[in-house]
């Protein structure tokens, strides 16, 4: 009896957590309260993303971009590396931005500009407080990757 | 007492359940399949058999690289209603992590979003990398999404 109570546990801390595995969620953990957040309320969003000489960004690159408040409709996300010697990738398979859950759909004209030093994206806004999420890629100017950030944007 | 033990065990639970980390793909996720081998720099292709709903979970075999360390071009080829994205936001495959990244010389898709083509600079140092298609339904435009791995084996 006190095992089946063990396991009913066990399957309840899973469940709190809201996710089956981390890769599968669909939120992010009700449990990280340390999360980096950035709250957008104007139509176009600017995050200057700082990076430090060990290849990791230091700012900018907030872990949860908040657009649950300002106008509905189109919204722009821009994203722009101040640090010498960085850019977002452009290869195809490790893209600056790339939806790894979330509606797909509500992203329009996602692209590099600026050699490498810019990421635009159009973001249509709905307010149905649903969570898209996203990885992100920089890479040095002689090639080499960051490693990947594993970002929220929270509409 | 009890109920200081009931708390360990649902925080355990959450350990186990992975939750709270980031960009960690769980490592018990490998394929069951038996591999697809590749010993010379063409590979044999990689079928992804599909049905209309792209059923959960799509398991494919991890393509495993042995022998001598050198260019590799591995070859993803669909069998079913779906095509290889190209939008750049959701491309046809995507690496997770750093370090694969490096060994991703290119990528193309081809044969009307059927195939797709990677030139991977092997190292033979045993690492195994997840990765992610992402494939559209042909009529609906459904996602579909699978993670396998590739295997730089000794």
């Amino acid at each position: 009896m006190r095992i089946v109570k063990a396991l009913a546990a066990l399957a309840a801390g899973a469940a709190l957590a809201g996710c089956v595995s981390p890769m599968d969620a669909t939120k992010p953990s009700a449990f990280d309260t340390t999360a980096t957040r950035k709250v957008c309320n104007t139509q176009v969003c600017e995050m200057p993303v700082r990076i430090s000489d060990a290849c990791v960004i230091s700012s900018g690159a907030w872990e949860q971009i908040l657009l649950d408040s300002g106008p509905m409709g189109q919204r722009k996300l821009v994203w722009t590396i101040v640090t010498d010697g960085f850019r977002f990738s452009e290869e195809p398979a490790a893209f600056a931005f790339f939806t790894k859950s979330g509606d797909a759909s509500r992203l329009r004209n996602v692209k590099v500009t600026g050699n490498g030093k810019k990421l635009e994206i159009d973001f249509h806004r709905d307010g149905q407080g649903t969570w898209l999420r996203y990885g992100m890629h920089v890479r040095r100017d002689g090639g080499a990757y960051c490693p990947a950030l594993d970002p929220w944007i929270y509409d | 007492m009890r109920f200081v033990t009931s708390i360990s065990v649902i925080i355990a639970g959450v350990v186990l359940a992975g939750c709270g980390t980031h960009a960690v793909r769980n490592p018990f996720s490998r394929s069951s399949l038996t591999p697809l081998l590749c010993t010379q720099q063409n590979c044999p292709h990689l079928a992804v058999d599909l049905t209309q709903a792209c059923p959960p979970p799509a398991e494919l075999s991890d393509y495993k690289l042995t022998g001598a360390r050198n260019s590799r071009q591995l070859v993803w080829e669909i069998n079913g209603p779906y095509q290889f994205s190209r939008a750049n936001y959701k491309y046809g495959i995507y690496v997770l992590g750093d370090t694969i990244g490096d060994r991703v010389q290119s990528v193309s898709i081809t044969e009307n979003g059927k195939q797709l083509v990677m030139r991977f600079d092997r190292q033979a140092d045993d690492k195994a990398f997840s990765y992610k298609l992402n494939l559209r339904h042909e009529i609906t435009k459904a996602w579909c999404e699978i993670d396998p791995w590739i295997v730089d084996a000794l």
